[in-house]
């Protein structure tokens, strides 16, 4: 499978093209902060796109994430608040949390031989009234003094210059991008997205797989929760991440990662998130009308799609 | 690999071009002084100043006209101001990401009505810290890192409407109340001032009290359970009148309206009808508040003193007086 340089780098150079576009329009587009801001607010967003990456190649969607992230930010929350336990351990906790809602969306679908988008669908609302129940309706605010590695998560900044945010995102992406490259389970999520039968037949244990995938979705989306509460200075509600899933799925396509399965990647999904932060900000600093920028959003993103399709 | 080659040069062609935009850009802003353009000297602009706002939702009909009467209200004064908003979309992180990019554009004055009080207050503060001054509209934040706080005393409103119920209802009765956005200053306030009230009234029950996010379809959702599961409703407490027309909806719908105290906030055009029409008993105008919000915006920017806190006052309506402030030509 040869690709043409245009096919492998389009994303990349449409990303590219954004920016300058940006920096003409907007003289305030390059300055420091703003980048600094920029590289900040996509983190979350990127993490969860980087879960749903995993889960989309591998043939499959996971709508869940939003419901998870909400679950796994009242989860630590409450830990401190409800059970005053240290913060260390209320951020494992909050993390378990999420890998086991993505465990269970994995279980249903293979053991329960379910389809992906009813099996999430289902837990997307499920986990959410679980978060609900968990607070009571109400949110938890923690006092950000008390909680100093929970804010640094969502608020510091390394040596006033790197978002810790933006770290944490950096070294998601590292990361899954050496399991996805470089082992034989990125491997067989490939193998799933192109074809399952031939991966199974090849003697792999491709419900392991599977549950693994999920699980990992559900791990990066409490991973984006807990941060969450951080970036919103210790409080956290059972209605964060609404509709957090649709963005997810956007960046991960926008970045040109097949919604059939097989073909893409993290860097595609870097990318895509990296499109969507900088169109909201720059329709943001050119003072674009809210109706408006829904507007301009939504044509800008079947423009990409149709630019990373053409060729195909 | 030659492939490669050409895809490296032209990154590099455009990372180059790119950040001769970017500093193009910066000299231009940084330029002070009037420009010289062929020998002529370029006539001074006015300096107008750029006051940003920005809106927690703009789902609601209350602040969509909140931000249409401060565009009135801007344009009062075109030639001293410019005014730029964002829309949060009634989510924390996207209100954070607005007001950085309000000061990224180099706004001179913040209005901010968070949507809630924790999350908003860092960002604002370092505004704030910044020497930009902020205005907080309707809600404010948890520090006194602001300029002026504007908004109308929630907790007042609260209490009188919890006398009109127990007046209504001879001090007896079974009581829905629908909240707002939990955890907001505003559902606090209204729910507390209200509880103030009728609950030194034994014969008064709040049977039930849910959230519907000062929302209409959601409160019609919470008012029909409400009336499944109680054969007996007197009263409607709702936190604003989306929400009261919402509970009416349901109310209508199983004729259940005749006789029904309900009670809603903000004096919304249709309400207004409501009351007129018998189907509604009180209202309480609720003011935006932003007509004060630019003009005091403008008293901070001529260097004039303002106080922190500036209250907003409030009107009951009733079928005795809402003529008087029924406007058809409203925006609201």
């Amino acid at each position: 499978m040869k690709k043409t340089i245009w096919e492998r780098y389009r994303v990349a150079l449409g990303l590219l093209i954004l920016i300058i576009l940006s920096s003409i329009i907007s003289p305030d587009f390059t300055r420091p902060t703003n980048i600094q801001n920029v590289v900040q607010r996509v983190s979350i967003m990127g993490i969860m796109a980087i879960g749903m990456t995993f889960v989309i190649l591998s043939g499959g969607i996971d709508l869940s994430v939003g419901s998870v992230l909400a679950a796994s930010a009242c989860l630590t929350a409450g830990a401190i608040k409800y059970y005053h336990l240290p913060i260390a351990i209320a951020i494992l906790i909050g993390l378990l949390g999420g890998a086991f809602f993505g465990f269970l969306n994995g279980i249903f679908i293979t053991k329960g031989k379910m389809q992906p988008f009813v099996v999430t669908l289902a837990l997307m609302t499920s986990v959410r009234g679980f978060a609900f129940l968990y607070t009571n309706g109400q949110p938890i605010t923690l006092e950000p003094s008390e909680v100093p590695l929970l804010i640094n998560l969502g608020l510091g900044k390394i040596g006033n210059f790197l978002p810790t945010q933006t770290l944490i995102f950096i070294l998601v992406a590292l990361i899954s991008y050496i399991l996805l490259r470089f082992t034989s389970f990125g491997r067989y999520v490939y193998g799933l997205g192109g074809n399952e039968e031939a991966v199974r037949l090849s003697g792999v244990n491709v419900e392991r797989v599977k549950v693994l995938i999920y699980t990992l979705s559900g791990l990066l989306s409490g991973l984006g929760g807990i941060m969450m509460v951080g970036f919103q200075n210790g409080l956290a509600n059972a209605n964060f991440g609404l509709g957090y899933e649709l963005s997810a799925i956007a960046c991960v396509v926008i970045g040109g990662t097949s919604l059939a399965g097989g073909t893409g990647g993290v860097g595609n999904t870097v990318i895509g998130t990296l499109i969507i932060g900088i169109l909201d900000n720059i329709l943001n600093l050119k003072g674009v009308g809210t109706y408006m920028q829904e507007m301009i959003r939504g044509a800008i993103i079947i423009f990409a799609v149709y630019i990373s399709k053409r060729k195909e | 690999m030659k492939g490669k080659t050409i895809v490296w040069v032209i990154v590099i062609v455009v990372v180059l071009v790119a950040l001769f935009y970017a500093f193009r850009g910066r000299g231009e802003r940084r330029a002070t002084g009037p420009l010289v353009s062929g020998g002529k000297i370029s006539a001074p602009k006015k300096k107008k100043w750029l006051i940003g706002f920005s809106q927690s939702t703009m789902i609601d009909p209350w602040r969509i006209n909140m931000l249409k009467q401060m565009q009135d209200a801007v344009k009062e004064h075109e030639d001293e101001i410019d005014f730029i908003y964002t829309d949060a979309k009634n989510d924390n992180n996207k209100q954070i990401a607005d007001v950085q990019d309000l000061v990224t554009r180099g706004i001179d004055l913040l209005i901010i009505s968070p949507r809630e009080a924790e999350p908003l207050t860092p960002v604002v503060s370092e505004v704030y810290k910044k020497g930009i001054p902020v205005i907080t509209l309707d809600r404010n934040i948890t520090t006194s890192d602001y300029t002026c706080f504007i908004g109308a005393s929630n907790l007042e409103i609260g209490r009188k409407a919890g006398e009109r119920m127990v007046k209504e209802l001879g001090g007896k009765g079974v009581v829905v109340e629908i909240e707002g956005i939990l955890g907001a200053t505003p559902t606090i306030e209204r729910s507390k001032g209200f509880h103030e009230v009728v609950d030194k009234y034994k014969g008064i029950k709040v049977v039930l009290k849910r959230p519907a996010d000062y929302l209409r379809e959601p409160a019609r959702k919470i008012m029909e359970d409400a009336l499944q599961a109680y054969k007996k409703i007197d009263g409607v407490y709702a936190h604003n009148d989306e929400m009261a027309l919402g509970a009416l909806a349901a109310a209508k719908a199983v004729g259940r309206d005749k006789g029904l105290v309900i009670i809603g906030i903000d004096g919304q055009k249709e309400a207004f009808t409501a009351i007129m029409r018998g189907e509604m008993t009180a209202t309480y105008i609720y003011p935006n508040g932003s007509k004060e919000a630019i003009e005091t915006a403008l008293k901070i920017l001529k260097g004039e003193k303002v106080p922190k806190h500036i209250t907003l006052p409030t009107v009951e309506v009733t079928k005795e007086n809402v003529n008087q402030y029924y406007n058809p030509n409203a925006y609201f």
